[in-house]
Parts: C-alpha cells; sequence; structure tokens
C-alpha cells in the first residue's frame, strides 16, 4: 500500500512516498512554499521518482503551514504531530524534537511510543528561524548555504544581542562596518539563534535523545552552537527537512491500514 | 433543540450589538448607562443598578488600533487600547459615565485617560485594597464603595437607598445562581452549547438589565433540560486566562472537537462564581465578597490557590486538559502562569499556553497550536 505525505512549509515544499509504511520510495523538497508550485511539483517530482500515479496512492495527508489551504489531501495533521511521528520512526530513542523552519521553530517533548507529551512554539516573530538566517545571508553577501563553512573559520565570536530580526541586521551591518570579520560575525549569528532556541526548549524541558530537523538543521554551525548552549549532544535526523513529510505519509498509512481493519472487521 | 437554538439566537445578538442594546435600553427607559472596566467593578455594579441606572462592560472589542497608541504604550494589553480606541473615536458615546477600578499597571491610567480625552464623561475610580481579608481591608472598601454610591447617585439623581441596595443585591444574586446553572448544564449538551455558543451566553450578560438575562436564562435552563444529553465523544479542556476571543478561537475549538466543561475566565466564571454573602449591611457584603473571591491573577493572593481552582475544574468536569488564553502583555497573568503552570504539570494535567490578543490579524499560529493540542490528547 502506498500512501503519501505532503509539507508545505513558509520556505519549502516536501513530498514522501512510503510503501507500507515502511519503505521511503521518493522524497522530494522544493525550495518554495506555500502559495506557489512548490507543492505540486514536489508532488510530480515524487510520482516520477517512485514511478508511480496519483491514483495508486490510498491516503495522502497534508502537514505545515499551508495545509488548510491545500486540496490534494484525504486530511490534514499539525506539523507538530507529524514531525513527532517522523522522528520517532527514524530515530526511536528520541524523547526531544527541536524543529527550525522557514518561519517557526518549535520544541517537541515526545513519550516512548513517539507520542506528542508537550510542545512549544515560537510566537509570531522571525528570531532564531530560518528567515533570520536568510535575512543575516543577504546582509553578508553569501547564501544560507555557506553560512557554516564561513562559520566555521571564526576565530571569535561576535555576539549578537538584538532578537529582532530588524534590529539584528543593522546590528550585523554596524559589526561589519566596524571591522569585525564575517566568519566572527557568522558564528555570533549561530549563537543568536542558538540562544533564542535555549529559551523555548528550558519550557518543556530537554530529555535526551535531543533530535533536530527541520532546513536549520542543515546548518552544522548553529548545530553545534545549540548543543553548547544546551550542554547536550543532539543528534540531526537523517532526511531533516522530510521528516514532517514522512510523518504525514506514516499517519496517512495508520489511519488507512486502521480504516481498512476495521471494514475487514465488520465483514 | 429549535427552542434551545432561538434562545441562543438572542444571547447571539445581544452579544454582538451591544450598542444597540444600550441604545434601547436608553429609549425605553429614559436613564442613564455607566460602562464598568475590567476585572472587579463587582460591587460597583450593584450600585449602579441601585441607583436605577444600567452597568455595561467594557472588555474591549476587535478594532484597528490607530488613535489610542497615542496616550497607550505598544506594550500594553489590547483590551485596554480598545478601550481607549472607542472612547477616542465616538464608540462609548452613549455612556453617562464610567467606573475604572485598579486592576493593575495598565489600568491605573485609564481614569485619567478618559477624563483627559472626555472631559464631560464623569470617570469614578474603584481602588480596590491588597488588603482584602484583614476587616480593615472589608471596613475600608464598603466606605470606598458607599462614596462611589454618592457619585452614582448623584450622577443618576436617584438616592441609593439601604432597601434598593439589598434588592440589586438579590437580583445580582439570583443572577449568578442562574449562570452557574447554566454552565453546569451546558455540559450536558456539548454538542449545542459549542465553546461559542457558551461565551455568547457569558458576555450578553455584560450588556443588558441582569433581571432580563435571568429571565433569558430561566427559559434556555428550561429548554436544555427538556433535551436529552448527548454523550460528547471529542475531548473536553477548561480554559483559564482573561477572556477567550476572537471568535474565530473559539470555533477553532469546535474544529478540533474539543468542548470547554470549565472555565476560571476573569471575563467567564469569576464574575459568577463567588456570590454576595448574607448580611444586614449591604456594603459590607459588597466588600466582603471581594474577600471572599479567590484565584485571581489581578487580587493579592499570598497563597496561589489559582493552580488548585484549575485542578477542580478539571477533576469535577472530568476534562483532559487545560487552555492557558494568555492575553498579550498582560502582566498579572504572566505573572500567574508559573504557578498553575507547576501545579498542573505536578498533577500529570496537559496544558497549552496559547498567546492571545484582541486585534488578530491572523489566527493561524494559534489554529497549529490548538489542532497539535487537540491531537495529543487524542493520542494520549
Ligand atoms: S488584560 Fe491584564 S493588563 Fe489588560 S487590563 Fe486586564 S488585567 Fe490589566
Amino acid at each position: 500500500m502506498l500512501t503519501m505525505g505532503v509539507d508545505i512549509g513558509s520556505a519549502t515544499s516536501k513530498v514522501v512516498i512510503l510503501k507500507d509504511g515502511k519503505e521511503i520510495l521518493a522524497g522530494v523538497v522544493i525550495s518554495v512554499g506555500t502559495g506557489t508550485s512548490g507543492p505540486a511539483r514536489a508532488l510530480q517530482q515524487a510520482l516520477d521518482i517512485a514511478k508511480v500515479e496519483k491514483s495508486d496512492i490510498s491516503k495522502v495527508v497534508v502537514t505545515g503551514y499551508g495545509r488548510m489551504t491545500y486540496e490534494g489531501a484525504d486530511e490534514q495533521v499539525s506539523e507538530i504531530t507529524c514531525h513527532a511521528k517522523g522522528v520517532h520512526h527514524l530515530v526511536p530513542t528520541a524523547r526531544t524534537v527541536i524543529d527550525i523552519g522557514g518561519q517557526d521553530a518549535k520544541v517537541i517533548k515526545l513519550d516512548e511510543h513517539g507520542y506528542v507529551s508537550n510542545f512549544v512554539m515560537n510566537e509570531k516573530c522571525a528570531a532564531g528561524t530560518g528567515r533570520f538566517l536568510e535575512v543575516m545571508a543577504r546582509v553578508l553577501e553569501v547564501s544560507v548555504g555557506d553560512l557554516e563553512s564561513l562559520g566555521a573559520k571564526a576565530e571569535n565570536v561576535v555576539p549578537i544581542s538584538s532578537t529582532c530580526t530588524v534590529f539584528a541586521e543593522s546590528e550585523v551591518i554596524s559589526q561589519l562596518a566596524a571591522g569585525q570579520k564575517s566568519a566572527d560575525v557568522v558564528a555570533g549569528i549561530h549563537q543568536s539563534v542558538a540562544r533564542r532556541i535555549a529559551g523555548l526548549a528550558g519550557r518543556v524541558g530537554l530529555t535526551p535523545t535531543v533530535v533536530m530537523t527541520g532546513g536549520v538543521a542543515q546548518n552544522g554551525g548553529v548545530v553545534q552552537a545549540l548543543e553548547q548552549e544546551l550542554k547536550t549532544t543532539i543528534t540531526v535526523a537523517p532526511k531533516s527537512q522530510l521528516t514532517g513529510a514522512l510523518g504525514a505519509a506514516l499517519i496517512a498509512f495508520e489511519s488507512f491500514a486502521k480504516a481498512t481493519d476495521n471494514v475487514t472487521a465488520v465483514k | 433543540m429549535d427552542r434551545v437554538k432561538r434562545i441562543l439566537g438572542q444571547f447571539e445578538n445581544a452579544a454582538h450589538h451591544p450598542g444597540q442594546m444600550v441604545r434601547e435600553w436608553k429609549q425605553e427607559t429614559g436613564r442613564k448607562v455607566v460602562g464598568c472596566l475590567p476585572v472587579h467593578s463587582s460591587g460597583a455594579e450593584e450600585l449602579i443598578h441601585a441607583a436605577g441606572m444600567l452597568p455595561v462592560g467594557l472588555w474591549g472589542g476587535q478594532t484597528t488600533i490607530s488613535r489610542a497608541s497615542e496616550y497607550l504604550q505598544a506594550f500594553c494589553c489590547s483590551i485596554m487600547k480598545a478601550v481607549m480606541e472607542f472612547s477616542l473615536t465616538g464608540v462609548y458615546k452613549d455612556l453617562d459615565a464610567y467606573v475604572s477600578p485598579n486592576t493593575c499597571d495598565t489600568m491605573r491610567c485609564i481614569p485619567l485617560l478618559l477624563k483627559e480625552t472626555n472631559p464631560e464623561v464623569p470617570v469614578i475610580g474603584l481602588v480596590l485594597p491588597d488588603n482584602r481579608k484583614i476587616n480593615v481591608g472589608v471596613d475600608y472598601l464598603a466606605e470606598e464603595f458607599k462614596s462611589i454610591g454618592e457619585s452614582l447617585s448623584e450622577i443618576s439623581g436617584q438616592k441609593i437607598t439601604p432597601d434598593a441596595l439589598q434588592n440589586s443585591i438579590a437580583v445580582f444574586n439570583q443572577h449568578k445562581g442562574l449562570m452557574n446553572h447554566f454552565l453546569t448544564l451546558a455540559n450536558e449538551h456539548l454538542d449545542i452549547i459549542t465553546p461559542y455558543y457558551r461565551h455568547m451566553v457569558i458576555k450578553s450578560s455584560f450588556f443588558m438589565t441582569k433581571e432580563k438575562h435571568s429571565e433569558w436564562l430561566s427559559q434556555l435552563i428550561d429548554a436544555l433540560e427538556k433535551t436529552p444529553s448527548y454523550p460528547w465523544s471529542g475531548k473536553k479542556v477548561v480554559v483559564t486566562g482573561i477572556m477567550m476571543e476572537p471568535d474565530s478561537i473559539l470555533n477553532m475549538l469546535a474544529d478540533y472537537n474539543l468542548a470547554v466543561v470549565g472555565d476560571d475566565l476573569a471575563q467567564g466564571s469569576r464574575q459568577f462564581r463567588t456570590p454576595l454573602p448574607d448580611g444586614d449591611d449591604p456594603y459590607v457584603r459588597l466588600a466582603q465578597r471581594f474577600a471572599d473571591f479567590e484565584g485571581c491573577a489581578t487580587v493579592h493572593d499570598p497563597v496561589k490557590l489559582r493552580g488548585t481552582i484549575i485542578k477542580d475544574l478539571v477533576t469535577d468536569n472530568q476534562a483532559d486538559g487545560v487552555l492557558v488564553m494568555m492575553m498579550k502583555f498582560c502582566d498579572p497573568e504572566e505573572y500567574d502562569y508559573p504557578y498553575i503552570k507547576m501545579d498542573l504539570e505536578d498533577s500529570n494535567i496537559p496544558l497549552l499556553h496559547v498567546e492571545i490578543e484582541q486585534q488578530m490579524d491572523s489566527v493561524e499560529q494559534v489554529r497549529t497550536r490548538l489542532q497539535a493540542f487537540a491531537e495529543m490528547l487524542r493520542d494520549k
């Protein structure tokens, strides 16, 4: 049986096609999110990779910021539940998930069965999210993907004290104008994200294994800064951008299997 | 069922049209209306009633904040911003006076701002004591109510007699009893008394006479008692905070199959759960109620009973979790939160902290939180 998970974020669209709730046949990330061609393109690419038709998919679950407006799904589930599900599947010992996406950050506590036992999300603010890093990368005239390698060259950390993205942007500009090396400033930016997330994590408490997901997890500089800030080791989820879509596909599998079981039982 | 829906429609209409309710009352009676600011105008409301006027609750509303920013800083709560905006833009033009209690730091400056911006409308400050439980606290407040009563008598032109005040207290006590009865009965009809309609019934009580509201409540209670109870299969929550608005959030609860089975809201049960005690001196009765009252962030409570009150609500109503509706920038509520969180976590009661504002242009972040919380309760 094939199921599909669609995760439409603010900055990216992700699709996973799953076979029998176990084998990932396709996992696609497109770098544009809700309100764009991203979801449709991700869906088509995933179908092409898996070499299947949409009609072969038994159930589709959509999640993410764009879930309310997506019409191609049978059910919509919150990204908190989907990330928890996806991470538990990939790292069964996970008890804390730190997910940093394009415009929000969340810390989720899991029980031993992979169910959510508590969670917190950032408030309406770009601080500590992917958007913050994007704005900073623009000021530094580098791509977001280069921040990690640039930060690795830091000799000192130039602390960025403003949490607000707008103020932090001017702070970064003045640090550069004052002659600070961009590598050192990048290390400060990573630390700033880490501090913001540490504050969030403190509200639910950290239980190992701590797993990080979302686009920002691909930046080793942030992961390292977060490890220092939280004084714990962090496992970056394999396919860190796809955990939400994977969780959605797993939920689709479970609910379809349950429904068919029920039908069989009634017969 | 149809009768219940028809009565609920009356409450809904009243809750959505406070201005119209006030104008109609003024036309019918030719009497005056006094705006009462949150949270504890209780006591003053009975006095307003005894002076033959209508007390109307001023709990802000959904509007765009523009002129209020001239007077209130960005970090003031959205309720007071809306109150100032309404006052500055003529929405409160039918009010003949205000009663403004010293509920919190933001509200301490409200009487002055109202006077400054509407000099022709009298503003009566109500200074509630911190030491409300000791005798001198009660004596002080009884005197404060006497002096407020005199100001109100002057405004209405009708002297408040002890008998009139005792009668008003009886009317308010009867109303509190009916509200509590309705809220208990509502839990047997969670299909009809959705979070939205539950709120409509409560909210409308701020815009009409207690006699009329009690009459409608009696009809609603009668209709509900004749309706078979509904076995609710969704999850049940208790809500706490200052208030639970905008309406879109209430409807979201229904979307995710969450029913409200108890509340500890300043705009909700905190207004009704403490009756006025018996006694010969009506002013002491008003003051003693404030001394008896428990569990609000805006009154001094050295033993922090609020967590226990919420836990009892959860147990008594078999709730699955608690929603803490945190009014953004409400410092009394923010200070209470760590205690509530600790108490609920100690008892393994799931809770969700949701930050709200009256002027929320986007509620999608709230939606994600509520949906995830509902999923979490379902999977538990
Ligand atoms: S919501 Fe909080 S800050 Fe605002 S008036 Fe009420 S008590 Fe004061």
